[in-house]
């Protein structure tokens, strides 16, 4: 009987107060009581006694586990004894269940046992309770079981009953069991499942569980509570935040400090400095981790300087390195060895092209023409390549100025290709940036690109080469005259180079553009052909070019 | 029929199947499909057994050659599923296949549609379909892909894993296609069956691999962080870097790893260092993942110099490394062991918050509880009444409050007419559970 009140009042976990098999379980109880009092016409008393529960004057020891269960639940409830007398009806097994099943916390929260007794009759059942403050504490809880946190159901069970009205919640039975669940389906889930077989097999067998080991229970405490409780915003938060290429290029760094000989050292080394060439590890950790690694505080390492430049020499992204060499100081030495690192990558030229390009500390600035001329020269085939490749960054004036100032004839072959080019941008660009430049280096340069161009040379040249005021110029646009004069001339070059004489200014050109007008051969005939001389004299009026 | 031309049937499906997991992830014009797309057709240019077209045949997960099984990773593997699922018996290569026609042939794979009954030809391609007694088979066992896919997943990564340790044992070169393919069919299939898939990590304990700790870390913590990613390929990014975690054990000798007895100092030393050699392995990897190189290193690391390697300025692990944490530690305490049983889920928590700086770490905790599947479905449980149900369905959210189908009444006696209840509307979320005990294997046994 009292397993049955207990059972009874951990259904009403799982079922609505009116649930018919609650109502079941109630009338099965009744009935165990009536054919307890057929047999004695004495009350059952029972009695809590510490731990254990006492039936009349004797021990419950027979299940004492039931026995001290039960005593837990009395005594939670302040109760010190019960006196079931005959004839105790259904609703006083259902009050007894409902103290039972209702949890002594939330039951003391809306006034304790008292109350919730009294508002139901209860002739043949006697509660006699602890008095305020007497309830005598114990070594150890009891089972555990009814110091669970009881359900906020139970709570409005208890409620209900609280208010005489022990039927099921509205819809709380339809909603519970799902709809159209007949034995058809059931067998048919059973065969989906595979589990005829291993419902059997397991019974022959009586094998353990093999999903994750669970006692219920155990997860109600409440530091597994707290961890349940999380929704996982912080997580994203944190995801959101967190760089794991940082935290891996610390790693990496960290691993090197740490490498306890020098061949693990070098291995370490080559790890990241192959790290580092991956774009995804360039964040700004590096630059923190570089500029930790030369003030020699970081890190422990006593080669930091070294792996800085090695570090920096590798990263593989052209804005990258120039970001690194303009956010950190260099000492002098430091940034030669850098520069040279970088001189000896594959990706050199457009790198110091850029860097060329760039605003940077003075340290490097100052080197840095100095390498990318001696890279040039080391390899004028490729320099070619890349500068026709690249001419964004090629045609920029103060990367033409490094090379022009050279002397080194570098660019000559470049140039050539650049003035036959049919991209006008790229050939008009190049030739102001030479005209503008002034110096007899660029002039040099851009005589003996138009002398090794030939006929067909782009009029844009002959127009560059009127910007220098130098008997060389003159003699280069003479020599395009001289070529053109015939019948079959090319107008627009002779016009352009006459206008380009005229334009250098010099006592010389204009010497030579009355000559090309006036000079005679014989009496009918004169040295040049008619439309060079036309030309010539237009210009020498100041005429505009057709 | 010769070794050689097995390798070359070998290679051609190798080739598709490669070109099949690239169209998964990227676009039909993205460049790494357009190159494997290309890699295929160049393997069909070199006539096998000197003959122009060759016949690949598909019997249930396997693709055959001249009845020679040719299914040999995870991405031939996934392909011989996919012609499963279009209801393929075999595929006809000829030697009208173009670039073009081998993209439409993987667009069909991808569609998932059977094919006609009259077969399938594309230009180069031919597809044959189910013969009438496959049919009747198919109609007569249905599959079970709710079981079966993540337990191929599980072998997949368990295969997948092993290989990976002997390379790495033996410092050659990671197959990292193998893996990124098997991390990011886990993602998928996380996605679309969410903590199912942890299911397998309970069936194949008792199997006892040597690496089986590490795929189930691996299974549980790519469904644990499924809900933070925005799509698989993040998620295989996560499942990748947990996959990787304990790689640096191949390093270490399998007398340590294996040693029932308690490791020495210097065992213990040799043991600690795993976490450094995963990160030389993986550094050496062309394109590492900083994320995969953080949680090798860091999936010991604790808060106030706890665990191993000690922590150091700027060196924090992650979110992710967290939870691989949490999931490496719980794995290992709830595992049955030949020296010891599996500790209860609510104990390993218990004994992982008492861990010294595990407390901040309880989040990844919570997320690792909301995820497992602590009553499968088809697992049998006994409800606190003494009622008897069988598991139906799970809710994520409350692990311990699925859909059960009653079976027996309280005294254990078979209900003639079961009924199935949502425990749900038992009591709220974080209230006690009205389970008592989990009882029973999950049907994936029957498998």
């Amino acid at each position: 009987m009292l397993r049955g009140l207990l059972v009874a009042a951990r259904m009403l976990l799982l079922y609505p107060a009116g649930h018919t098999r609650v109502a079941r379980k109630l009338g099965e109880i009744r009935s165990d009581f009536a054919n307890l009092f057929a047999q004695r016409a004495d009350p059952l008393e029972l009695t809590v006694a510490g731990h254990r529960l006492l039936v009349g004057d004797a021990k419950f020891d027979q299940f004492s586990e039931i026995g001290e269960s039960f005593a837990g639940y009395l005594r939670h409830r302040h109760i010190r004894a019960v006196v079931i007398a005959p004839g105790v009806d259904l609703d006083e097994v259902r009050l007894l269940v409902d103290l039972l099943g209702i949890d002594h916390r939330a039951l003391f929260r809306v006034g304790g046992t008292k109350p919730f007794l009294d508002a139901r009759p209860h002739p043949h059942v006697q509660f006699l309770l602890f008095e305020a403050g007497t309830v005598p504490a114990l070594p150890a809880a009891g089972t555990g079981a009814e110091d669970a946190p009881l359900d906020p159901v139970l709570r409005s069970i208890a409620a209900e009953a609280e208010a005489g009205d022990a039927g099921p919640p509205a819809g709380a039975e339809g909603d519970a069991r799902v709809q159209g669940s007949d034995q058809e389906r059931f067998e048919q889930q059973l065969e989906e499942f595979a589990l005829r077989d291993l419902l059997e097999k397991a019974k022959k067998e009586g094998e353990e569980a093999v999903a994750f080991a669970v006692e219920p229970r155990l997860l109600a405490d409440a530091e597994v509570q707290a961890c349940l409780a999380d929704d996982g915003s912080a997580m994203r938060e944190r995801l959101r935040r967190h760089s794991s290429e940082d935290t891996a290029l610390r790693i990496l760094f960290r691993m090197l400090a740490e490498a306890p000989d020098e061949e693990q050292y070098k291995q370490r080394r080559r790890l990241l400095l192959q790290a580092v060439r991956d774009p995804r590890f360039f964040t700004g950790e590096l630059i923190h981790v570089i500029r930790g690694l030369l003030d020699k505080s970081d890190w422990g390492f006593e080669r930091g300087a070294e792996l800085a430049q090695s570090v920096i020499a590798y990263v593989n992204d052209a804005a990258a390195v120039t970001q690194l060499l303009a956010s950190i100081p260099l000492l002098p030495e430091t940034a030669k060895g850098v520069l040279q690192s970088l001189a000896a990558r594959e990706d050199a030229l457009p790198l110091l092209g850029r860097l060329l390009t760039s605003q940077l500390p003075s340290t490097v600035a100052d080197d840095l023409p100095r390498v990318f001329v001696a890279l040039c020269e080391a390899d004028p085939r490729r320099f070619a390549q890349w500068a026709l490749q690249d001419r964004a960054t090629f045609l920029r004036p103060s990367v033409l100025r490094i090379l022009i100032d050279s002397s080194s004839g570098l660019l000559a072959p470049v140039c050539e290709r650049l003035l036959l080019e049919r991209q006008a941008h790229d050939r008009k660009k190049l030739l102001h940036l030479l005209g503008s430049n002034g110096g007899e280096p660029a002039l040099r340069l851009l005589a003996r690109a138009v002398r090794a161009c030939g006929p067909g040379v782009a009029p844009d040249a002959l127009q560059a080469l009127g910007r220098f005021p130098h008997p060389l110029a003159l003699e280069v646009l003479r020599e395009v005259v001289e070529r053109n004069n015939r019948d079959d001339l090319d107008l627009e070059e002779v016009e352009a180079a006459l206008h380009s004489i005229h334009a250098l200014g010099i006592k010389e050109a204009h010497a030579f553009l009355w000559e090309v007008v006036q000079s005679r051969r014989s009496l009918f005939s004169y040295a040049y052909v008619r439309p060079v001389r036309v030309t010539a004299e237009t210009v020498l009026q100041g005429g505009v070019r057709r | 029929m010769r070794v050689r031309d097995v390798e070359r049937a070998e290679e051609l499906v190798r080739c598709l199947a490669s070109a099949l997991s690239a169209r998964r992830i990227y676009s039909q014009e993205h460049p790494r499909v357009k190159k494997a797309v290309r890699a295929f057709v160049a393997a069909l240019r070199a006539p096998v057994a000197g003959q122009p077209q060759i016949c690949v045949t598909v019997t249930g997960h396997t693709l055959e050659y001249e009845g020679m099984p040719i299914t040999d990773n995870t991405a031939t593997l996934r392909l011989a599923m996919c012609l499963e699922e279009i209801k393929c018996s075999g595929i006809e290569f000829g030697t009208g296949l173009t670039p073009e026609s081998a993209a439409d042939f993987l667009e069909v794979l991808l569609r998932g549609e059977p094919i006609p009954a009259e077969g399938m030809r594309l230009p180069g391609v031919q597809l044959f379909p189910w013969t009438k007694e496959e049919k009747e088979e198919d109609d007569e066992f249905p599959p079970l892909p709710e079981f079966d896919v993540p337990l191929l997943v599980y072998r997949a990564a368990l295969d997948v894993l092993d290989q990976t340790m002997e390379k790495a044992g033996a410092r050659s070169d990671l197959a990292m296609d193998d893996i990124e393919e098997v991390a990011l069919w886990t993602a998928e299939e996380s996605f679309s069956k969410g903590a199912q898939m942890i299911a397998p990590t309970q069936i194949v304990r008792q199997d006892k691999h040597t690496w089986q700790h590490s795929v189930n870390v691996f299974l549980i913590s790519t469904a644990v962080l499924q809900p933070f990613a925005r799509d698989p390929r993040e998620l295989a990014r996560f499942g990748q870097a947990a996959f990787l975690h304990d790689i640096g054990k191949s390093r270490i000798p399998r007398e340590i790893l294996q040693k029932r007895d308690r490791l020495t100092d210097e065992e213990f030393a040799l043991m600690q260092r795993h976490t450094e050699f995963g990160v030389e392995i993986l550094a050496s990897c062309p394109d590492v993942d900083p994320l995969a190189l953080e949680v090798a290193y860091c999936h010991h690391m604790r808060e106030g110099g706890h665990g191993y390697p000690k922590p150091f300025e700027g060196i924090k692990p992650g979110p992710i490394s967290d939870v691989v944490q949490v999931v490496d530690m719980f794995e290992a305490l709830t595992a049955p062991r030949p020296y010891k049983g599996g500790l209860d889920v609510a104990e390993a928590l218990a004994t992982i918050l008492k861990t010294p700086g595990m407390d901040k770490k309880r989040a990844a905790m919570g997320l690792l509880v909301r995820r497992l599947t602590l009553a499968p479905p088809g697992s049998e449980v006994v409800l606190e009444t003494g009622e008897h149900a069988i598991v139906l369905n799970t809710h994520e959210a409350a692990p311990l409050r699925p859909l059960v189908r009653f079976i027996t009444d309280v005294k254990g006696v078979p209900l003639e007419k079961p009924f199935d209840a949502d425990l749900r509307q038992y009591g709220a979320e974080g209230g006690r559970s009205p389970i008592r005990k989990v009882l029973l294997k999950p049907a994936y046994k029957a498998l």
